[in-house]
């Protein structure tokens, strides 16, 4: 099964791995383990040939919408959620079961400043 | 440039292709809209510019993760409250951003709710993709 891991965040500067920008002062020790935690997590899935794609989303601000709600078809500002903590990047693995997908949900350093969402990819 | 692309949802039936799943269409209309779908898709396809994509399960399938305080909470749903919800993506690879809303226009999901179009960047974390 596919799954795709959603990290949400809202931090000081919209720059990647986003949890390094959260709005929290973080020690150079705490950087340097959330890091290398990551980088782990990379090397791991890698390997196990479980991570398929990754993709960093640029900062809110620089979405677009397109919409043709009202008959005509618009393109306006984005983005299309209007929150607090906005969709920063995806990951998509492939994974046995979904107690896999949450396991590796869990080791993502984003899961303390916002928010990984986990979601089955519908095989059509 | 690599843009994705962001289709948002509230059908009636979680499904895929998403606007099909909206008010009562005839079985004609129905088929002509799955056509025509289908026909952008092999078009797109043939462009080289889609390089990869996915539809996703229904929004209360979904499982959200957060640590607060050091204790990890794993939720039922989606992280967004909303009405409408993320129903799939596409990653584009464009020359200019208008391009990739020529793509988005294609989208008929733009009738019922909306599709958003965000530019991913190159650096490192930015993009990654197996066998590439």
């Amino acid at each position: 099964m596919r799954f795709m891991l959603m990290i949400y965040g809202n931090p000081k500067n919209w720059s990647h791995p986003i949890f390094l920008e959260a709005d929290a002062e973080l020690s150079e020790s705490d950087r340097t383990s959330m890091s290398e935690q990551l980088d782990a997590l990379f090397r791991d899935t890698r390997a196990s040939g479980e991570l398929l794609d990754v993709f960093a989303l640029a900062p809110p601000r620089q979405a677009k919408l397109v919409s043709a709600k009202s008959g005509t078809e618009v393109t306006t500002d984005g983005p299309f959620a209007e929150a607090k903590e906005f969709l920063a990047g995806t990951f998509i693995f492939e994974c046995e079961s979904e107690e896999r997908a949450i396991e590796i949900a869990k080791r993502f350093p984003d899961t303390r400043f916002g928010t990984v969402e986990v979601r089955p990819i519908m095989e059509l | 440039m690599k843009y994705v692309i962001l289709i948002y949802g509230n059908p009636k039936n979680w499904q895929h292709p998403i606007f099909l799943q909206y008010g009562d269409l005839s079985s004609e209309e129905h088929d002509r809209q799955l056509a025509a779908f289908d026909r952008f898709n092999a078009e797109l396809d043939a462009s080289g510019k889609m390089l990869t994509g996915a539809p996703l399960a229904a929004p209360e399938t979904a499982k959200t993760l957060k640590e607060r305080d050091g204790t990890l909470s794993i939720t039922d749903g989606p992280f967004a409250e909303a009405k409408e919800q993320l129903a799939g993506f596409m990653l584009v690879d464009c020359e200019r951003i208008e391009d990739a809303y020529e793509i988005a226009k294609n989208f008929p999901d733009i009738k019922y709710a909306a599709v958003e179009v965000r530019p991913v960047g190159d650096e490192k974390y930015q993009y990654w993709r197996k066998d590439s």
